[in-house]
């Protein structure tokens, strides 16, 4: 009797075994097109950045409730805010507790190494199954084919576009014009006028209160997530014909590289850094730049700012009208874009300038636990829908976001007390893979408050990029895993000894060394690789 | 001679003697067990993890799937340009504890012991201990305030005495001594407790015996106190001893700002940031498991030394 007990419950446990490997799309009622998705209610757990915005759980965005409601799919979201993703996003790679999908930018290491040992599933097939909106925007945008397709000829991402015109610059740098037309100054055109203009800046007491706590140049080292690439005085790099930016955060590709004449440069070990960062030192000895600079972090340097009276000259930010809110504070009209001067000897700024802006490569991954396929990629589907991607990335048709006779949705005012992001990330989760298009933002989805900065960008910045630029192409999973080891050894090099140079000097006498120690941690070979993978991607 | 000989009888008798008594007192090995549980699973078990370090680890593979590469990564750490840096941060930073940060406590101790108002006595011991309890992320948050040049009372008070402002956090001289400093207001109050508990046992009929043999009160705490307290002593520096590589990683990385990394890289921080934001686990464990050895064998070392030295030891 006992052995037959045994024996059955041997048969028990095995016999699921065999229906494991099958999709099960089809015993949930799934349906190929239309909605809703699937008949029986399906749960998908899926990896998502949670913005520090958010404040309420994903599930109960009214934008997320109402696609659970239309498409049936349930998803269990794990949240977790910017600071933690890589560690935490490393961890299930590494332990392979792995959720359906990771719905996050994933860097190029992540896409090519995860890709190649099989733990991201191929998607091209899902695309062309049963993806019909995503095929329409890969037809008015084919480079995205050749964007996300790695090494071994697979497609393992979605993309996630949003071709907003303010999205093709990181920062943008501004300046107080009420102070400048104080001491009846013009916009400088040179360094050394730059340099009188903030030290008339630092001396005046031109916010009146008869403090001497005007600061000239803010800046916010204390986070490299957030601080580094927004609030550094890029315009300096610029002024020295150097167009590059923040050595690299997670949020970009690689920023520190460009391309001139056919060559990749690191910026970090050109000349031109070199000189760049001795004007800074000037500045810094002079007392121009914030003094706590390397202890603040992006959100308190915000605060001070948005203190009265006003003790920034110049400020660089994301985007001005999302820190004054225009209408609303003056502050918003009076700190005007800096006009770019030039360093001695250099004949025109040049402009860091991204590939592909707005567009990420790997903003969501499957992986190889995900038991319905199918049902994940037509629930995605659904984000690239025009309206779907409206929905997702500015909140609910209804709410905030309000759809007239012609199709055409505009964004409401925040009520009072929200400023205009705190009211979209209290209806949507917008970090996911979707398609905002330019052509979108033109006909039916205009965004006046955004497309001020777009406006800026094109009067500033988009006259001033160079024509060639690091298109940051796929690689191989082996040279990737040799430019991650190489770029974390010479990223901190770099940020420790810029910190050093700036607030120091001694970058004369440092120079030599600091190139050598960057080749002892394998600089060269970094630009041999990088070299042959812009020679491939341009033949 | 005889007395050399054990008997078979005899050592029979010593085996079953233990497991008798074991057997009498099972209560105990009883409370023992889920402890022994805990150890086991955890902190044993885990360890064949540590040949992650000795692979090359892709987690889609597995530990048993990835490949075997010997010492490729210790390697590749000694050699790299960071490898001295890091090594001397990480020791430097404990030595200076154990220098400084060490003989506060029983210092604090001795003093706290010859207050003879009790109630007074306790207010300070309270007071002191009281930081203890303050988490790390919170405290250094704190420390940022203090030292900020334009708000915080450190420097506002260096001003009214015409000294310089200095920004503490952002000056690489300045990490040492801010991090020792900070963790002896921290941690003196805290550590002290087990020294007065040492203290508080001590037989009031010697301090007596020494009134009457006309001792000073310096000459009590000399020839009483510190005696007394010295096998405290000494278990709690062997115990700090085996501590030495795993200079606290929480503190060291809340308190990295851009300007003091030639001194706050630490071993663990390097770990942290190679290992598990750069992704590189099998390096990562590398350096952190050359970390545990060098602990390990400065805690035999230390031990052997106390035994010899003081009879006092942790085994």
């Amino acid at each position: 009797m006992k052995r037959w007990l045994v024996i059955i419950a041997l048969i028990a446990l095995v016999v699921p075994a065999f229906g494991a490997g099958k999709s099960e799309a089809t015993s949930v009622g799934f349906h190929k097109t239309g909605y809703p998705i699937v008949d029986n209610p399906v749960t998908l757990r899926i990896f998502a950045q949670k913005a520090p915005l958010h404040r309420k759980a994903f599930n109960e965005l009214p934008v997320v409730m109402k696609y659970e409601k239309l498409t049936n799919v349930h998803i269990d979201w794990i949240e977790v805010p910017a600071s933690a993703i890589q560690e935490k996003k490393n961890l299930m790679l590494a332990s392979n507790d792995l959720p359906d999908a990771f719905a996050v930018n994933l860097p190029d290491f992540d896409i090519v190494t995860y890709g190649a040992a099989k733990v991201f599933i191929p998607i091209q097939d899902l695309i062309k199954n049963y993806m019909p909106n995503y095929q329409k925007v890969i037809a008015q945008k084919p480079d995205i084919i050749k964007f996300t397709t790695a090494p071994d000829g697979n497609i393992y991402t979605f993309a996630r576009l949003n071709e907003g015109s303010w999205m093709r610059q990181m920062s943008i740098h501004t300046i107080y014009k009420p102070w400048m037309d104080k001491l009846g100054k013009s916009m400088p055109k040179t360094t050394d006028e730059f340099y009188d203009l903030m030290v008339a800046f630092k001396n005046n007491d031109l916010n009146g209160d008869g403090k001497a706590d005007e600061i000239p140049i803010a800046m916010a080292w204390g986070d490299q997530a957030n601080g580094l690439p927004r609030t550094t005085p890029w315009f300096v790099y610029y002024a020295f014909g150097l167009p590059a930016m923040d050595t690299g955060s997670a949020w970009l590709p690689i920023t520190d590289l460009f391309v001139e004449k056919g060559k990749v440069v690191f910026a970090p070990a050109d000349e031109r850094f070199k000189q760049a960062t001795a004007y800074l030192n000037k500045l810094w000895k002079a007392g121009l730049i914030e003094p706590e600079a390397f202890t603040l972090t992006w959100n308190q340097l915000e605060a001070k700012a948005k203190q009265l009276p006003v003790t920034y000259g110049v400020y660089s930010v994301w985007n001005i009208f999302d820190e004054f809110t225009p209408g609303a504070d003056p502050r918003a009209k009076e700190y005007v874009p800096l006009e770019f001067f030039t360093a001695p000897g250099v004949a025109k700024p040049e402009v860091y300038r991204q590939p592909y802006p707005g567009w990420n490569r790997g903003h969501m991954a499957m992986t190889k636990v995900n038991k319905y396929p199918e049902i994940t990629a037509r629930w995605v589907d659904a984000m690239y829908d025009p309206y779907g991607s409206m929905e997702w990335i500015e909140g609910m048709i209804g709410s905030r976001l309000v759809k007239d006779a012609n199709g055409v949705v505009t964004m409401k005012d925040p009520p009072a007390g929200m400023t205009t992001q705190e009211y979209r990330f209290a209806e949507t989760q917008p970090d996911m893979p979707l398609a905002a298009t330019m052509e979108l933002y033109r006909t039916l989805f205009p965004a006046p408050v955004y497309e001020m900065k777009g406006t800026q960008i094109d009067q500033y910045y988009a006259p001033l990029w160079p024509k060639e630029f690091w298109s940051n192409p796929l690689m191989s999973p082996a040279d990737m895993k040799e430019l991650n080891a190489i770029d974390t050894d010479v990223r901190n090099l770099v940020i420790k000894t810029q910190a050093k140079w700036i607030t120091q000097g001694g970058i004369d006498a440092e120079w030599n060394d600091y190139l050598k120690q960057l080749d002892t941690l394998g600089m060269s070979k970094m630009l041999k690789i990088r070299q042959a993978a812009y020679d491939r991607a341009n033949k | 001679m005889s007395s050399n000989v054990v008997s078979p009888s005899a050592s029979r008798q010593h085996r079953r003697g233990f497991f008798e008594r074991a057997s009498r007192a099972w209560q105990l090995y009883l409370f023992l067990l889920p402890t022994l549980i805990y150890f086991v699973l955890f902190h044993y078990g885990p360890l064949y993890g540590a040949q992650i370090a000795f692979r090359d680890y892709l987690g889609a593979l597995g530990i048993w799937g990835s490949p075997w590469v010997g010492l490729t990564n210790f390697q590749r750490f000694f050699e790299s340009s960071l490898f001295v840096s890091l090594l001397w941060n990480t020791l430097s930073l404990s030595l200076l504890m154990l220098v400084f940060s060490f003989p506060m406590p029983v210092i604090f101790a001795l003093m706290l012991n010859q207050i003879g108002n009790q109630g007074y006595k306790r207010l300070v011991q309270t007071v002191s201990y009281a930081p203890h309890f303050i988490s790390m992320v919170v405290f250094v948050g704190i420390m940022f305030l203090f030292t900020s040049p334009s708000a915080g009372i450190i420097n506002i008070f260096m001003s009214k005495l015409g000294l310089p402002r200095i920004s503490y956090m952002a000056n690489l001289a300045w990490f040492r001594p801010v991090y020792v400093l900070s963790d002896i207001w921290q941690e003196t109050g805290w550590a002290a407790i087990i020294y007065l508990a040492a203290l508080s046992g001590i037989n009031p009929e010697l301090y007596e015996a020494a009134t009457i043999d006309g001792a000073t009160k310096f000459q009590k705490i000399l020839h009483i106190d510190i005696p007394a307290i010295l096998p405290t002593v000494t278990i709690m520096l062997v115990l700090r001893a085996g501590t030495i590589m795993s200079v606290g990683f929480e503190k060291a990385f809340l308190m990295q700002t851009a300007l003091n990394l030639d001194y706050s890289e630490i071993i663990s921080t390097y770990v942290y940031k190679v290992g598990l934001l750069g992704a590189q686990f099998s390096f990562g464990s590398a350096v952190g498991l050359f970390n545990s050895v060098v602990n390990l064998i400065l805690l035999l070392v230390v031990n052997r030394v106390a035994r010899t030295i003081g009879e006092t030891s942790l085994w």
